[in-house]
């Protein structure tokens, strides 16, 4: 398949499920500046335009008519199933749901209807290809190109803006982020992130934002290890404070029978490789070392 | 994710069609002189309506065989000052030929639910589970398997746990459990399959197709502050310590965690996990009165960290905000130590520094600061 870099600068036709919402709408702007194509928006029942978007009442509608081929969904957490079926039905490559709140038997029936889209969240600030195009809500003063591009992989959104902030601060510039977020079934795994942001030419090092709960950092380690990495990798996991079975925050930040420990993540990284660091000062003085 | 008690597990069981002792939920105080009428005669069993483990190993769980004995052991029960809870559950006592363990629980990884089932539950069943000493069924939500199924796919330890294991596999699909057990459960003295305990835990993000939802996390929010503050408003404050020095005031779920870990790293004990959310602190200012409400019922924590990484937002829009919980947290004696980030943070930050409030970019200089500040409270 086509490196996901190639891919948008080529062909991306972004369509926003949820455009009216007041957030979608009010970065609707910065959307655009990151080079994003937003070629139609969906909001069910209505027509019109949004800003110059024309607006559409399916996707299958939008899609006939403009050609997207890349959604962002931003409806409602009820919504969020019909909106990922009907994307994935009308044929859509991407599909990145920002939307919090998504019940955990809805992820998986989207994820089991997947065939070949992409999904990306829930619960996410979502994905950008740094000079391409972002879907999604993160801060573009820390997208930015540098002398050196790292790709950042998140199972939290702020942490991975503090990452991204070290990383600016220090002169490093962002290649690909992806928020994989914090909900117990992503719709794309934390190893399915990793190997888009190493496609990317751009990628010259690799940092993953994990935290305890669930074991996605270890099925990463067991996918992706053994040492031999394309670019340096490292790691930044919180949590190590938790207490068993008491979730904080994130859904999937909850450790059930013995699964999803800190200890065993840290341990299961890097023995695949991964440099893995407390902070994320620490983490860029480590990057900052070898490369 | 909502935990529940058992008493409101075993009404979810007992709608799936599993049969559970009758019982009756009793407060402090109720009267306990119509259990016989309303329970049947005894032995009874009398639990502690706590969520969580190892109930029985602290002593919540106790078998009684009269009135006296079941007021007196109620009063013990509530009595003890390390586990809060509201009601105990008063069973009939239906002894089970064999204890057997039914579950079905959510595989995050494999997308999917996964039954499991042994014929060694009750106590043993955690190393029944640890060294593989089950059966075990993945099966799409969409489509949970029946007894037939059941029996045919897995080997299942004896057939007449393979119709209760069909119903909870359902129940779980229908009701957005993501995990629900029946730990023991087994054949009584009629050879009825009757459940003993029931653990549950529901999607709590479901709530809006599953309406019952709302009933239990109230009833749970009555004896938990944390849930009670996730439902009144959203977000996350959780205290972690009431002894605890350092409070946070803290925007996202990652970042909080990281702040807990760093912390302690530097020797510190945080009073509270936060993720407050500052959209939602725009939409219920009050929001942010709550958060200081919390941290000044602590006399602990003495030393507050307000922690505001704006990523698409602004913490101009916010700062009017944070100064006001800031000057009610100075009133009140405690330091306050801001770090703001994002569009227009040295601005919003020039409106705290002019109130003389301590205000930093960087979140290590930050908690460099609370660590100083700290230490000289203490002294």
């Amino acid at each position: 398949m086509t490196p996901l870099r190639e891919w948008l600068a080529a062909e991306q036709r972004v369509v926003i499920q949820g455009i009216s919402g007041r957030t979608a709408r009010g970065q609707l702007p910065v959307l655009r500046e990151a080079g994003t194509n937003i070629v139609a928006g969906v909001v069910p029942e209505r027509r019109g335009e949004i800003d110059g978007i024309p607006l559409f009442p399916t996707v299958a509608d939008a899609r006939s008519a403009t050609g997207c081929n890349a959604s962002i969904v931003t409806v409602p957490p009820e919504d969020v199933r019909s909106a990922c079926l009907e994307a994935i039905a009308a044929g859509l490559r991407l599909v990145v749901v920002l939307t919090e709140g998504v019940p955990v038997l809805d992820a998986i029936a989207i994820k089991r209807a997947a065939r070949d889209t992409l999904l990306v969240g829930a619960n996410t600030p979502g994905m950008a290809v740094q000079g391409v195009a972002k879907l999604g809500f993160m801060p573009s003063n820390l997208l930015q190109r540098g002398d050196v591009d790292v790709a950042v992989v998140s199972r939290s959104g702020t942490l991975s803006y503090e990452v991204a902030l070290e990383l600016t601060r220090r002169g490093y510039g962002i290649s690909t982020w992806i928020g994989v977020g914090g909900d117990p079934v992503p719709l794309l795994d934390l190893a399915g992130a990793v190997r888009i942001a190493l496609d990317d030419p751009r990628t010259r090092a690799l940092v993953i934002v994990g935290e305890v709960g669930g074991d996605a950092e270890e099925r990463l380690a067991d996918e992706m290890g053994g040492g031999v990495w394309p670019v340096p990798v490292y790691a930044l996991v919180v949590g190590r404070a938790i207490s068993p079975e008491r979730p904080m925050g994130h859904a999937g930040a909850t450790i059930r029978g013995g699964v999803g420990l800190y200890d065993t993540k840290v341990a299961r990284l890097r023995a695949a490789g991964v440099r893995v660091n407390d902070t994320p000062w620490e983490l860029v003085d480590a990057l900052a070392r070898d490369l | 994710m909502l935990v529940l008690l058992e008493h409101q597990a075993k009404a979810l069981l007992a709608e799936a069609g599993l049969d559970v002792p009758r019982g009756v939920l009793l407060g402090r105080d109720e009267d306990v002189d119509t259990v016989r009428d309303r329970v049947g005669p005894p032995p009874w069993m009398v639990k502690a309506q706590v969520r969580g483990q190892r109930r029985a190993a602290w002593g919540g769980v106790v078998r009684v065989s009269s009135l006296e004995e079941l007021a007196r052991q109620r009063a013990a029960l509530f009595e003890q000052r390390q586990h809060a809870f509201q009601h105990v559950l008063v069973e009939r006592y239906r002894p089970v030929a064999n204890e057997w363990f039914c579950g079905v629980v959510l595989d995050a990884a494999m997308a999917a639910l996964r039954l499991i089932l042994t014929a060694e539950g009750g106590g043993p069943v955690d190393a029944a589970l640890a060294d593989g000493r089950f059966a075990s069924l993945l099966f799409d939500p969409a489509a949970p398997p029946d007894a037939a199924r059941i029996a045919a796919q897995i080997a299942v330890p004896d057939p007449a746990m393979a119709d209760s294991a069909a119903a909870l596999c359902a129940f779980a699909a229908a009701r957005d459990c993501l995990l629900i057990e029946a730990n023991p459960f087994g054949l009584d003295a009629d050879g009825r399959v009757v459940v003993l305990d029931a653990h549950c835990t529901v999607d709590a993000a479901a709530e809006f197709r599953q309406p019952w939802i709302a009933d239990f996390a109230d009833e749970i929010a009555r004896l938990d502050p944390d849930v009670a503050w996730r439902r009144r408003w959203d977000g996350d404050f959780f205290v972690l310590d009431n002894r605890g020095e350092v409070a946070l005031i803290n925007t996202g779920a990652g970042a909080g965690l990281f702040l807990i870990d760093e912390l302690r790293r530097r020797s510190l004990h945080p009073f509270n996990f936060s993720d407050v959310r500052m959209a939602g602190i725009i939409r219920q200012p009050e929001r942010m009165d709550a958060v200081v409400d919390r941290i000044l019922a602590s006399p602990s924590a003495r030393t507050v960290l307000v922690n505001i990484h704006a990523g698409i937002g602004d913490p101009l829009e916010t700062v009017h905000l944070v100064l006001a919980a800031a000057q009610r947290l100075r009133a009140a004696g405690r330091t306050i130590v801001v770090r703001l980030a994002g569009r227009n943070a040295e601005r919003a930050g020039a409106v705290l520094s002019a109130e003389h409030f301590t205000v930093r970019t960087s979140l290590r200089e930050a908690l460099d600061e609370v660590k100083a500040v700290a230490a000289a409270v203490r002294v």
